[in-house]
């Protein structure tokens, strides 16, 4: 007898796809019904099922992640209301799945490519997942940071950064209302940052093009730049005086 | 703008460090200017030329910096201030001028030094027009720049103003447009659809109520539909039925309260601002969550601002960060500072115990006159 497992997070559509699934093949044993990824991992290693039908977005680990671990061990069918990247990749690459809400048709076409597969090894999805993983929108620049003030965290959208300067282990955030400090070491940072906003000027110092009012030289001839509405002022190491040159 | 902080010793440390940024242009008019008035005074002066230039020229420079130093024209009474800077200039370029020409005479000039002690205070009266003299102008020479500096930093202040503006209407269109275009996200739709369509075979009382929300939810959100001047009450409504569809379809994974007084529903209050605020909160803080959690949001007035916050029970601030989280949030910010300048702000930080808290601020506005909105806009 076959045996399946469905992860999905919210009840009515599991009890939806169950139910479909009762019709569309008697036979069929649900033997789990997991929420969230992260049960459908732990139902998955308990009842062994055939075949896994994963919701594609789910809390803790989504459909995808749980399909990477269960490589190989069952055959799965993808979940899901709205992914037009993702089903694309799956029409390319003959994965099943099954779109919310599922309309018996396509359940009755799922079913038939599953009974006609059920003697064969599940399919390599590696190659899909890890394209598919590829394709997810990229992270960006950072855009909030997260720092703490005291011993409260808070949330400094980065457009509001006058500049970043290394203290010791920390790295310290200056807003235009006050001081803050992060935990990533300065160079790690300027990775993250857009560096079309964000220059460094010295091993030590992070600067906002914004927040730049002017650059001077100082009495030795090295730039400085005066921030605007700001007293201090930053100086611009050699290494990076460069950038500055045209200005 | 300019902090006056009482002095601590690091602060007075910086403004003696910065009294030294000049910029070559600066230096060299400050030379040319000392030059020709050291030429001017050579005429009577019997010494040899460079005595006049070195004292004139330290002078000028010493002058030069404390002003830099004071930074006058960022202060309540300038002159003052330029003044009082002048003549503490005056004074050290002569301080300065003592060594200087003692070095010359001894190391460079094979001379005896000419300034010893006994020397200055026998020509005490002749030091003390010398330093008065390099005040006065001193003084008349700063004053010029100072007002001359003063029109064009407040023809530059102008322009600048008019930019800010021009740009702040531009962010204003251009937020506004992104909140549109990222309203209704399709996942969120097509899943209450099938929700309904479950419904409708399981439970057609609870799936016309499903479809009730949904409908006030689509009436509020969908930019064709929506009104351009919205209260707190219609957003506070749309965000209700966004939560009751979702509460409907997570089933017990979420639950949420609202606490808004009667009085402030009729506040003026920017469209889909809320609602976005709302979604980042269930979907960055509490859809992760196998538990679910809650979500509570209140309103009061606070003097002259009106504080909307946004609680959720989720995973914090601390969680993985998800792909596009926090766009919506940025726009969130822009919009609100489009609108209100810097009395619109936006802020998120932790809850305690857990999950996070997002602040929407906007300025209080009585009910007559019109909506500031409308005025902010304009």
């Amino acid at each position: 007898m076959t045996t399946a497992l469905i992860a999905e997070d919210e009840p009515m559509m599991r009890a939806q796809l169950k139910g479909r699934l009762a019709q569309a093949w008697p036979e069929l044993e649900i033997v789990g019904e997991a929420q969230n990824g992260e049960e459908a991992l732990a139902l998955a290693d308990e009842k062994r099922p055939d075949i896994a039908f994963l919701d594609i977005r789910m809390p803790v680990l989504s459909g995808l992640d749980v399909a990477r671990e269960l490589a190989g061990r069952c055959h799965i069918v993808f979940v899901t209301a709205y992914d037009d990247y993702a089903i694309a990749a799956f029409d390319e690459g003959a994965v099943d799945y099954v779109l919310k809400p599922p309309m018996p048709e396509r359940i009755a076409k799922v079913v038939s490519r599953l009974k006609a597969r059920a003697a064969q090894p599940p399919l390599d999805l590696s190659a899909l997942l890890a394209k598919l993983a590829a394709q997810e929108p990229a992270q960006g620049p950072l855009k909030w940071i997260r720092a703490s003030l005291g011993n409260s965290m808070k949330m400094i959208a980065v457009d509001d950064v006058l500049y970043f300067r290394a203290e010791d282990k920390y790295t310290k955030v200056v807003t235009a209302e006050g001081e803050a400090l992060i935990r990533k070491p300065i160079k790690d940072l300027y990775e993250e940052l857009d560096q079309e906003a964000f220059w460094q000027i010295h091993r030590s110092a992070i600067v906002s093009l914004r927040a730049i009012a002017r650059v001077d030289r100082d009495w030795r001839g090295e730039p400085v730049i005066v921030l605007k509405g700001r007293d201090e002022m930053l100086a611009v190491s050699r290494t990076f005086a460069h950038r500055f040159k045209a200005m | 703008m300019t902090e006056h902080t009482p002095a601590s010793a690091s602060a007075v440390l910086a403004a003696l460090k910065r009294g030294f940024s000049f910029s070559w242009t600066t230096i060299a008019i400050i030379v040319v200017v000392c030059t020709g008035i050291a030429t001017f005074e050579s005429i009577e002066d019997m010494r040899p030329y460079w005595h006049p230039f070195v004292t004139v020229e330290l002078c000028g420079l010493a002058i030069a910096y404390c002003v830099n130093v004071a930074r006058p024209w960022t202060r309540a009474r300038p002159i003052v201030h330029l003044a009082i800077a002048v003549a503490i200039g005056a004074i050290l370029g002569h301080a300065l001028m003592v060594p200087t020409k003692n070095f010359i005479l001894e190391q460079l000039l094979n001379e005896p030094r000419l300034y010893t002690l006994d020397y200055v205070l026998s020509h005490k009266k002749t030091f003390f027009f010398s330093a008065f003299s390099a005040f006065l102008v001193g003084l008349c020479i700063s004053v010029f720049f100072l007002l001359k500096f003063r029109e064009a930093r407040a023809a530059e202040a102008l322009h600048k103003a008019e930019a800010e503006r021009l740009l702040l209407a531009k962010q204003a269109m251009e937020s506004e447009l992104k909140l549109m275009q990222a309203q209704i996200e399709p996942h969120f739709l097509f899943n209450t659809l099938a929700s309904v369509q479950f419904l409708t075979e399981t439970d057609p009382p609870q799936a016309s109520r499903l479809l009730g929300h949904l409908l006030s939810y689509l009436r509020a959100a969908l930019p064709q539909m929506r009104s351009e001047s919205a209260t707190l009450g219609q957003e506070v409504e749309l965000a209700e039925a966004y939560l009751n569809i979702l509460r409907m379809r997570m089933g017990s994974r979420l639950d949420f309260s609202i606490d808004v007084p009667p009085a402030l529903k009729t506040h003026p209050f920017p469209p889909v601002l809320l609602i976005s605020v709302v979604e980042n909160a269930v979907t960055h803080g509490l859809e992760a969550l196998a538990a679910g959690g809650r979500v509570n949001i209140a309103a009061r007035l606070d003097g002259d601002r009106v504080l909307v916050t946004v609680e959720d029970t989720g995973i914090g601030l601390s969680g993985p960060s998800r792909p596009g989280s926090g766009v919506g949030l940025l726009n969130v910010r822009e919009r609100l500072s489009a609108l209100f300048g810097v009395r619109g702000r936006f802020s998120l930080e932790e809850a305690k115990p857990r999950g996070a808290r997002a602040t929407i601020e906007i300025p209080f506005a009585p009910a007559n006159p019109q909506p500031a909105l409308a005025a902010a806009q304009a």
